[in-house]
Formats: C-alpha cells, sequence, structure tokens
C-alpha cells in the first residue's frame, strides 16, 4: 500500500531532500533569557540582514536576528554555513557575543508583577481585547457566582520531525523545500519578508512527518536560510535539533483566565466575565491573535449564556514566541468553560450531566461572545448520556464529561489540481498534508468518484507553481475542505469525459489525459458538536478510558477518524498530567531534552469507546471535522475523573502531581 | 549526533587499552556501551579528544562464579538481567537490571558503564551499594580493590583515576540472600524518579542476618541507607521496625522539590515502596 513507503523508510522529509554544494545552517542563540547584544562579531548577523518574518507589522515583532537585544533562551543571533554540518556546528564557536545580561520574566503571574521586558513599554501588557458586552453583576439575574483561575501551561509540539527548510536559489527563482502544513502561508510569508515578488519564489510541500499546528509558521530560521541561499548562490539547508525545537519553536497554550460563573439556584448560568491572559513569550506573532480569539469568542462553548464579557490580556515573557497547538485556544476555551460548570455544579450540589443540560440549547444560537452555533446542543447531548447509559455508568466509574463545540476552520476554502496521465490520478492539494494520512480519504474519494481502483491514485508533493493558491492544513478543517474541493474537481474532470466523448466511464478517464485546477470557496467556519467522557484509576495509567460520541458528518475513511481520535486522545492524556516545558523564574529552560518534556508513549494510549454520528454536513462531501475535538473535550473530563478521586480540585495543566498514575516498577 | 571532533580507538586488549589511557590521561574517556557518553557528546554537553571504545576488549566481558559471583565491566544490561547465574546467584541484580531503561539501552549499556558514570540515576550503584560489592581496578601499574561504598564520591564522580580501568565486579554475599529494586519512575521517562535496592539474609530464628539497602537518586550520588541497615540487622521485619527503619533511612537522603515534585510527596512515596518492599522481601524467605 503507497503509505508504507513510510514504514519501507521511502518517505522524502526535508532532511532526505539533498542538493550539490550544499550548505548546512547552524544558528547561534542567545543563552541568556535576556540580555543586551554589547557587540556580535561573525557569521551572519543583524548587522547584515535586519528582516522580520510576521505577517503582521506589530511594533514588538521579533527580528529574524537579535538586534542589540536578545529577550529569550534560544532566540537567533547569528547563522554559519558549512558544506559538513559537524564543521558548521564547529563554527559557532567562531562567533563572538558579548552579552550583558538583564532581568528576565518566566511567567505571566511574574510578568504582571515586573517591570517591562521591552524598552518604551510601561509593562508587560503586549495588547489588551475585549470580547462581548460588558455587564453590571447589579443588573443580571443570578443567586449564587463561583470564580477560579485556570491554568494552563505551555505545551510544545514536538513531532518526531522537527522543523526544517531547504532553500535553493536556481535560475532567478527562490526554490523554498520546507516541511510544512500550507506552502502558500509560508510563500506569503517569505515574500513579505525579504520584499520578493510572486514569481521569485516557488515553496514545495515535502513528507511531513507531525505538525500539529506549529508547521502552520513561518520562523526566523526559514528567512535566514532563504536570504543566505540567494547570497551564497548555493542550496542552504537547515534541520532542526531537538534542544532548539525545545528552546525556539514556538509553543502553544501558556493560558491564564482568571473566570466568574453567575448563576440560578437551578443551575442556569446567567453571566460570565473575567479576563484570559496569554502568554505571548518575548515578541508578537501571527499566532497570538487566533489563539486569543479562539479563547475568548469560543469560552460558552455549547451553553448559551445570556450575558458574557471577557477581557483578553497578551502578556510578554521572556520565553521563545507563542505559537499553534493543537487546537490553538479551541481546546483552552473548552478547558476552561467545562472545569468552570464543574465546580459551578459542586457547589450547587448538581449532577454534571444535568447541569449542562440546564445550559444546553434547543436551538442554534449566537453567543455574546460571538460564536455562531450552528446547531442545537441539548438534543445531542441528551442522546449522547444516552448512548453510553451515563447515569448508571456514573455510578460505577469515576466519570468526567464534556461537551464540546468544534468550530471549524474552514474559510476561505481550498485549492486542488487532479492530472490525470498515463492510466494514473495524481492529486494536488493546497492543504498539506502533515502525517495524519489525507492519502487515504483522498484515495476513497476519487475511487468513488471516478469509479476506479484506489491504487492508482495518489496524494503528490504540490507547490506555489502548480497550485497558484491553497490555505492549508488547520483547525480541523482537511475533512470538509479537502473532501470537498476533490469531489469538486472531480466533477470537474468527469465533465471535461463527458464533454470530450459524451460520456462517462472510467476507461475514457483513464486512458487518456486530463488536468485541471479548482478553488472551493468557503466564507464561513463551520461548526458541529462533540461530547466526551474519561473514567480512570488513578493508581493505573492503562485504566484510563475514553468515551467520545462525535457528530462527523459523513465518514470519509474510518482509519483517518480513528487515528485521529487514537492520538489525540493520548495527546490530552499526555497534556493533563505531564507534559509541558518548564522553565526557571530567570527563563533558563528546564526541559532540554525530550525525556523531561513528558510526551507519553504509545503503551499508555488509553482504551476507547467510540461512538461515531453521522449527520451529514452542508459541504459537498457531507464531513464534519475531527482533528481538535479529543483536544477540546478530553482534557476537562479527565480532570474530572482525577479530582473525583483525590478529593482536589484540579484548575492547572499539566496537573504534576508526582503521585497520580506513577508506580513502582514491578 | 554532530560532537565535536574526536579520536576514537578500539583496543582488543587491557594492555593495549592501559598504554592509550596512559598516553591520552585526562583528554581520554573510555566507551563501553556508550549510552550516556554519547548522548553527552551529541549535545556538545562534553568535548573529549579521545574516545577509547573498550567493546572489543573480551577479558572485560564475563559471568563466572568461583565462591564469589564476578562480573566483567563489559557485561550488557541485558545480559546482566537474563544471565543464568546472576539469575541464580543475585536475584537482586538481575532484577535491577532488568529494570534498566528499555530494551535498546539495555542491549547497548553495560553494566560497568553504568557504574563508572556515576549518575546519580543510574540504577546499579545502588545495588551495587546494597550487594557490598567490590571492585577490581587495574592501571599500568597493577590492579588494587575498591569497596563500592568507597567508590561513589559525588555525582559523576568515582574514586578512579584518570588511567584506571574496571576489569571486575565481585559480588560476595550470594548465598541465601534475596533481594529486589524498588524503582518509582513517572509516566515519561524511564530514570528513576528514586529507587531502593535490598539485600536481605535471614537467621534461622527469622531475625535479619545480613542487610544491604542502596538508595538512587535520593543524594548527590548513589548512597548506602548505612544506619537503617544497622538498625535492622538481628530484628523481625515488623511495622515497627520497618517504621524506625525509614526514618534512618532518610538520614541518608538530601531530598529537594524538583520537576518530579514536592519533598514530602515524594518521602509519602518512598515510604509505601521501602516498608512494602522490606516486607515483601521478608515474606520470600
Amino acid at each position: 500500500m503507497y503509505l508504507n513507503r513510510f514504514v519501507d523508510g521511502e518517505g522524502k522529509y526535508i532532511d532526505d531532500i539533498k542538493f550539490d554544494n550544499m550548505l548546512y545552517m547552524s544558528i547561534v542563540r542567545s543563552p541568556y533569557a535576556h540580555a543586551k547584544i554589547k557587540n556580535v562579531k561573525g557569521g551572519l548577523n543583524s548587522n547584515e540582514l535586519k528582516a522580520y518574518y510576521t505577517g503582521t507589522d506589530h511594533a514588538m515583532r521579533e527580528p529574524v536576528l537579535a538586534i542589540d537585544e536578545v529577550s529569550y533562551v534560544g532566540q537567533c543571533i547569528a547563522a554559519v554555513f558549512s558544506e559538513n554540518r559537524y564543521e558548521s556546528e564547529d563554527l559557532l564557536n567562531s562567533v563572538e557575543v558579548d552579552y550583558e545580561p538583564l532581568d528576565a520574566v518566566s511567567s505571566i503571574d511574574d510578568a504582571l508583577k515586573k517591570p517591562a521586558i521591552h524598552k518604551g513599554m510601561k509593562d508587560n501588557i503586549l495588547d489588551v481585547e475585549e470580547a462581548g458586552n460588558k455587564f453590571n453583576e447589579r443588573d443580571i439575574n443570578y443567586d449564587l457566582k463561583v470564580s477560579d483561575t485556570i491554568f494552563m501551561d505551555r505545551v510544545l509540539a514536538n513531532p518526531i520531525e522537527t522543523r526544517g527548510v531547504v532553500a535553493y536559489y536556481r535560475d532567478g527563482v527562490l526554490h523554498v523545500y520546507v516541511s510544512s502544513q500550507s506552502v502558500h502561508r509560508l510563500k506569503g510569508g517569505l515574500m513579505k519578508s525579504l520584499n520578493l515578488k510572486d514569481n521569485d519564489i516557488i515553496v514545495h510541500h515535502v513528507d511531513t512527518g507531525g505538525a500539529f499546528g506549529l508547521k502552520a509558521l513561518l520562523f526566523p530560521e526559514y528567512v535566514i536560510a532563504c536570504y543566505a541561499a540567494m547570497k551564497y548562490k548555493k542550496p542552504v539547508k537547515w534541520i532542526e535539533t531537538r534542544t532548539e525545537h525545545l528552546q525556539s519553536s514556538h509553543a502553544g497554550r501558556g493560558v491564564r483566565a482568571d473566570i466568574t460563573l453567575y448563576a440560578r439556584n437551578n443551575g442556569k448560568i446567567t453571566g460570565l466575565d473575567g479576563t484570559v491572559y496569554l502568554d505571548t513569550g518575548a515578541y508578537f506573532a501571527d499566532a497570538d491573535l487566533v489563539d486569543m480569539g479562539n479563547v475568548i469568542h469560543e469560552v460558552t462553548g455549547p451553553y448559551f449564556i445570556e450575558n458574557a464579557h471577557l477581557t483578553g490580556k497578551y502578556v510578554l515573557t521572556d520565553k521563545a514566541l507563542n505559537g499553534y497547538y493543537r487546537g490553538a485556544g479551541k481546546p483552552e476555551a473548552s478547558i476552561i468553560m467545562e472545569r468552570m460548570i464543574d465546580l459551578l455544579a459542586d457547589k450547587l450540589k448538581m449532577d454534571i450531566a444535568d447541569i449542562r443540560l440546564e445550559n444546553a440549547t434547543e436551538k442554534p444560537f449566537k453567543s455574546p461572545l460571538g460564536l455562531d452555533m450552528n446547531y442545537p446542543t441539548k438534543p445531542f447531548l441528551e442522546a449522547a448520556l444516552k448512548y453510553f447509559d451515563y447515569y448508571k455508568l456514573s455510578k460505577k466509574e469515576n466519570l468526567g464529561i464534556s461537551l464540546g463545540v468544534l468550530d471549524e476552520d474552514t474559510a476561505p476554502g481550498e485549492s486542488c489540481r487532479i492530472i490525470v496521465k498515463n492510466g494514473k490520478v495524481k492529486v494536488y492539494l493546497g492543504g498539506d498534508v502533515s502525517g495524519q494520512g489525507h492519502e487515504l480519504f483522498v484515495q476513497e474519494i476519487l475511487g468513488n468518484e471516478f469509479g476506479i481502483e484506489q491504487s492508482l491514485i495518489s496524494l503528490d508533493y504540490d507547490d506555489t507553481d502548480i497550485l497558484k493558491e491553497g490555505t492549508g492544513t488547520w483547525g480541523s478543517r482537511s475533512g470538509i475542505t479537502h473532501g470537498s474541493v476533490l469531489m469538486k474537481t472531480a466533477e470537474v474532470i468527469k465533465n471535461d469525459v463527458i464533454k470530450k466523448f459524451g460520456k462517462y466511464d472510467s476507461d475514457l478517464l483513464l486512458k487518456n489525459e486530463f488536468n485541471e485546477y479548482y478553488y472551493y470557496k468557503i466564507d464561513y467556519n463551520a461548526n458541529s458538536v462533540n461530547f466526551n467522557m474519561v473514567s480512570s484509576d488513578i493508581n493505573d495509567i492503562n485504566s484510563i478510558k475514553i468515551y467520545v460520541y462525535y457528530d462527523l458528518g459523513k465518514v470519509l475513511n474510518l482509519k483517518n477518524v480513528l487515528g485521529s481520535i487514537h492520538g489525540g486522545g493520548l495527546q490530552a492524556i499526555g497534556e493533563v498530567l505531564s507534559e509541558t516545558l518548564r522553565y526557571t523564574d530567570d527563563g533558563q529552560l528546564i526541559t532540554n531534552n525530550i525525556a523531561d518534556a513528558g510526551l507519553l508513549t504509545a503503551d499508555k494510549i488509553p482504551q476507547y469507546d467510540i461512538k461515531i454520528v453521522e449527520n451529514n454536513s452542508e459541504f459537498p462531501d457531507k464531513a464534519k471535522g475531527i482533528g481538535e475535538s479529543t483536544m477540546i473535550g478530553i482534557p476537562s473530563a479527565f480532570a474530572r475523573s482525577v479530582e473525583l478521586q483525590t478529593g482536589k480540585r484540579v484548575s492547572k495543566f499539566p496537573i504534576d502531581d508526582i503521585s497520580l498514575f506513577n508506580k513502582c516498577v514491578e | 549526533m554532530y560532537p565535536d571532533k574526536f579520536e576514537y580507538f578500539a583496543p582488543d586488549s587491557i594492555s593495549k587499552l592501559e598504554q592509550l589511557l596512559d598516553k591520552y590521561k585526562d583528554d581520554s574517556k573510555i566507551m563501553a556501551g556508550g549510552h550516556s557518553l554519547i548522548p553527552l557528546l551529541k549535545l556538545r554537553l562534553t568535548s573529549i579528544p579521545y574516545i577509547i571504545d573498550i567493546s572489543n576488549i573480551k577479558d572485560l566481558n564475563f559471568v563466572e562464579y568461583n565462591d564469589n559471583l564476578e562480573i566483567g565491566p563489559m557485561t550488557r544490561t541485558a545480559e546482566v538481567a537474563s544471565n543464568k547465574i546472576i539469575r541464580d546467584k543475585c536475584k537482586l541484580l538481575s532484577d535491577a537490571a532488568s529494570k534498566v531503561a528499555d530494551p535498546q539501552v539495555r542491549n547497548m549499556g553495560t553494566v560497568g558503564g553504568d557504574i563508572c558514570e556515576a549518575d546519580p540515576r543510574n540504577d546499579m550503584p545502588a545495588v551495587m551499594l546494597a550487594l557490598n560489592a567490590e571492585f577490581e581496578v587495574t592501571n599500568s601499574k597493577g590492579s588494587r580493590i575498591i569497596k563500592a561504598e568507597d567508590f561513589f564520591e559525588d555525582a559523576y564522580t568515582t574514586a578512579l583515576e584518570s588511567n584506571d580501568i574496571l576489569t571486575k565486579i565481585i559480588i560476595k554475599n550470594t548465598e541465601n540472600y534475596y533481594g529486589k529494586y524498588y524503582k518509582y519512575t513517572t509516566l515519561s521517562s524511564d530514570f528513576a524518579v528514586f529507587a531502593i535496592a535490598i539485600n536481605m539474609s535471614l537467621n534461622g530464628d527469622k531475625t535479619v542476618k545480613d542487610i544491604g539497602i542502596g538508595l538512587t537518586n535520593l543524594n548527590n550520588t548513589a548512597v548506602k541507607a548505612k544506619d537503617a541497615e544497622d538498625y535492622l540487622k538481628n530484628k523481625r521485619i515488623d511495622d515497627k521496625t520497618c517504621n524506625d527503619a525509614f526514618n534512618l533511612l532518610l538520614k541518608s537522603c538530601d531530598i529537594e522539590d524538583d520537576i518530579n515534585g514536592k519533598k514530602e510527596d515524594k518521602e509519602k512515596i518512598l515510604k509505601d515502596i521501602f516498608v512494602n518492599g522490606l516486607k515483601g522481601i521478608y515474606k520470600v524467605f
């Protein structure tokens, strides 16, 4: 089977790309969390290359190479190059940097108390944003209120394949090969950074070994490698080491929320307000806006709460920048709401399902925070509770639940090209697969559409030349956007066959040549409802059982779906128990190897009870999203299961309790 | 991996190894299985101009029993875990070896490397302390014996001089002993948060005849819980003696808050493991 190429060692990952006379790039990075650079001598540094890489021209954006100051451990200061990778690492010692260390802050709490880390700022608040309508508690109808602080520490993507790029300037065009979720987004970013024109650059997708949101982004190292490739007229390769990944890759979560719920004695929530703080790291990053936006607009999730207002504060710390991590704000929103509603249920001595039923809706609604919920949530919750016989099961097991909204980033749509030649069908998608196995649904959809053997169909490496436009793979969109554009493009090709031969059959298709490009536009974000339950015994990591009741619309490929749930479940469990990045108070990274990063291995994959409901969506392929559902729904339900056993409320992630699930090796 | 440049030697005899060590002294380092050394080189946390791989020296790879159990330092951890002689004569050692890291590390890592690296989180030092092992140490001037309790001086620091080679591990406390290695790990790492090695023998009246207790990652280096050992001799294992012994054992520890958890949480778990361990071993006799 064609995905076996990965198992057979025949994948073409970024480090497999080799050109003659290729230079390896190594980066001199700051060992300080905060320091003035008095002088830098040697390597390619900001005396020569002054460039930025964010899409938004924010005053506090990060230069690709530090200018006069470093603000986190791992920040790029200079680049060195050699045809031998070992020598390029040796060359790091040839760069002289004169530092004057400064005080650093390494947490949101610290940053709120301490002086500004950047000159020209009065404090460490980078920006403030509001969502919803401010209300006065005197004006709303409530019997009680509950408040708490929910904190989710940083989590890093840590894909098996770290970041990497090869830049090759040939015949007047900069060719960039990159491990990525979106070659089109990277092209746009690089054009802006290096002041290139549309025809100056082609970005190529290669096999990508995991991304989790991280590889949707442009990074300083990519800009530096591209600049060097044009300067030296030689191919330049940069492959991130795991140490660099832990230090410098943009991490997700890092959210603190101080929330108050106002409610009636029957459990009906009438108001929500509070402040959400996002740890942006040392500079502004494009991901900040998305992450914060998703949190503050989606907190109320599947519940209609009449009065809701949140203040979002972007907080600077001396740490690597904030990035996307599976869900990018959506899990944070759900974790905040679900943890708060459990707290309210405890205060009212209500069942955690009953209180959710009280606040779920009979109709679609628009929340005061701006979320357009397309489906009623109460009938869905009732069906899920009934399916799992919740009220009976909750008496036997330590059961946590959560009801979540999956807001799918379907806008602005996606591009596709299908080329039929020599009896084979080659497919190029604007959203780049990064290890999820999109190849499977591509084969399944086109096999059905064309009425041909799946083995004749392959998803090929796209680039920004073969597809002039394209979006990306993120936000639980691929099933909807990629699936739909595939069907639309297939329709065009079938019409081509009919136009040419008066009828369609698969022989006519395969014996001739066709080549069609299609962009399927979607101008809004779709969404769906999902339900999760988790039970566990805190003495046994293999006791964890996850129940999911997901509405996936039409399932495009069951293996894709199950893979997403199985992997995502483990990822969610890890995020609750152990996975994070730890820093000292002065911003030094303690998590300096992957064994300390708290990732869980496959032997800890939980047990699953999976119920998939197929209520078709409005899109051509009738699919709904899946990618982020586990991260949205499992953490709070699992936290509930744990707190039922320990008696200690869980409001901090990871929980970080040495006695939970660990054991003496027998 | 992108370490600094180094020169690599793989001598096939102890005498050639001695010559190399005499020549390069502090600039050289012996590599056994390499599973601690290679990561350090790879991350450029250390730079060593001359690496001497001893895996070709057959005289360092053996397991024998002649009144004492004698083990060559190049014996791979996986072999220590599965070797029949060791399993028959020293339950504690085969049990502990089976709990070192993962199969890949056990297949390459060696008992001697584990001991000489003296990482406070390594498993074998505490086991050697519990077993009252002795180490035959050789250099070009001759051989001498160093007791395990005199060997581990600090984190990554042993009594070995730069030209010394660990040539033999000698374990005398084998007949009528039973022991186990209790290792507490986190979900995501195979390194011990802490571990306790216990080796015990009983008198005819069910009192403790001899006991060795070694502690992993509870101090700067592996330590022997001597006060607890002395206290338990000639006593029965019961709730009171376990409790008293644990309080004495804490004297040998220097437990701090760290990324694994708070001191008080760790002490609570440590106590459970120690008490259950003592009782578990006692029950076997």
